[in-house]
């Protein structure tokens, strides 16, 4: 069976049989995916690539456990975002390194359309602007699809904190990308997120959700 | 009780700051707190600027979350590969890195082939103890100059005499039939 025929469980599984090739090409199909997951949670190119090599030398020694009721790709996002905290963690712990000033450098992939390349951009340049302790579970919860409960669970603090805090980053980002226009709105909204995106929404109102999912 | 309880300092009428806005859009309120809000707010253009403003944030989050991620920079991807390779040499040994899984079963080769050639190694092997059996015949015979049945070292008990060897058999017409020989080299003079 060739390496493309394999499924991702395949690989898992051939990997903790001791074939030393599955887990190469389980990271070359998803290297790319788990790049954007942490780049944009860490911000900082540099630390994501090091907060990925971590997440990828874990899941390489954690294979045995994976169970096949779950899919690969939740598995290792979750290895990833972990990673990501972690190094977060230490970061917080130690003297504040000013960022580069080139932002968060999501790199663009040959043939994508314009548009949708400078929606990365801003979006991720406002994300980016955000502290923390208000993008990570932003992240996690709008741009990755954790729930509330899980994103509590993994960063160790309440959900009420984190409905909180994914609230006051909205609001911010609201104002960075250009959704909130009338003046005496924006005189409700702490500055300091910067100003990335002065564009104008471009019809993504999406359904009302009232709970932070 | 799951939410924020400001005590009844909540504001029921416009304006509302968008902090407060946005803490009810995310459900931080307590729950009796805000079905009160809710109605509030639906009437009050500038809070439902501000909801739908949250609503697009949102969505374009998690347009973000679905659109094609971009390549990892090439630098970064060798140093993951790179790393990656380390750790498997070490976990599988050296060869992990350097060359494909070897098989991790007897290699398939082709039966014809493998029929052929136990077939030729049979017959050199059969050929050989022929011919090691017939040298071996004469050359153990002839300095006796002959033998009876009685100085065999053992005895079939019983039955068909056995095959028993005199130098009155020993012609050259003889051993040519026995063993399909007839260059016996020195032993071709029958006078020896």
């Amino acid at each position: 069976m060739t390496a493309a025929a394999r499924t991702d469980a395949d690989l898992i599984a051939a990997h903790a049989a001791g074939d030393p090739g599955a887990f190469a090409e389980l990271v070359r199909r998803h290297r790319d995916r788990m790049w954007a997951v942490a780049l944009r949670t860490m911000r900082d190119p540099e630390e994501a690539a090091d907060a990925l090599q971590e997440a990828f030398i874990s899941a390489f020694r954690a294979a045995g456990q994976f169970r096949a009721e779950s899919q690969v790709t939740t598995w290792l996002h979750r290895i990833v975002v972990n990673a990501c905290l972690d190094r977060i963690r230490r970061r917080q712990s130690r003297p504040t390194v000013p960022l580069p000033e080139a932002g968060p450098g999501e790199p663009a992939a040959a043939g994508d359309a314009m548009a949708d390349r400078e929606t990365r951009l801003v979006v991720g340049e406002a994300l980016a602007a955000l502290p923390d302790e208000q993008r990570v579970p932003i992240v996690m919860i709008d741009v990755d699809g954790y729930s509330v409960a899980d994103t509590a669970r993994l960063l160790g603090i309440a959900e009420g904190t984190v409905k909180s805090r994914c609230a006051r980053g909205r609001a911010k980002l609201a104002k960075s990308l250009g959704h909130l226009r009338n003046p005496s709105a924006d005189a409700n909204v702490p500055d300091g997120a910067g100003d990335a995106g002065t564009r104008q929404p471009g019809g993504t109102r999406g359904t009302r959700q009232w709970e932070g999912r | 009780m799951t939410g924020i309880d400001r005590g009844g300092d909540t504001p029921m009428e416009p304006p509302w700051t968008v902090d407060l806005l946005a803490d009810l859009h995310a459900g931080v309120l307590d729950t009796a707190v805000a079905q009160r809000l809710w109605p509030q707010v639906h009437q009050d253009p500038d809070a439902v600027h501000v909801l739908n403003a949250l609503d697009a944030t949102k969505a374009e989050l998690a347009a973000l979350g679905t659109r094609p991620a971009p390549a990892m920079p090439a630098g970064y991807a060798a140093r993951l590969d790179a790393v990656m390779a380390a750790e498997a040499a070490r976990t599988f040994g050296a060869q992990a890195s350097q060359a494909p899984p070897p098989p991790r079963v007897a290699p398939v080769v082709d039966l014809a082939r493998a029929r052929k050639r136990r077939n030729q190694r049979t017959g050199w092997i059969a050929g050989a103890l022929v011919a090691a059996a017939a040298v071996g015949t004469v050359v153990i015979s002839l300095p006796h100059g002959g033998t009876t049945p009685g100085e065999a070292g053992s005895q079939p008990s019983g039955g068909t005499p056995p095959l028993a060897l005199t130098s009155g058999h020993l012609n050259s017409a003889t051993l040519t039939a026995v063993i399909g020989r007839s260059d016996y080299g020195p032993l071709t003079d029958p006078a020896r």
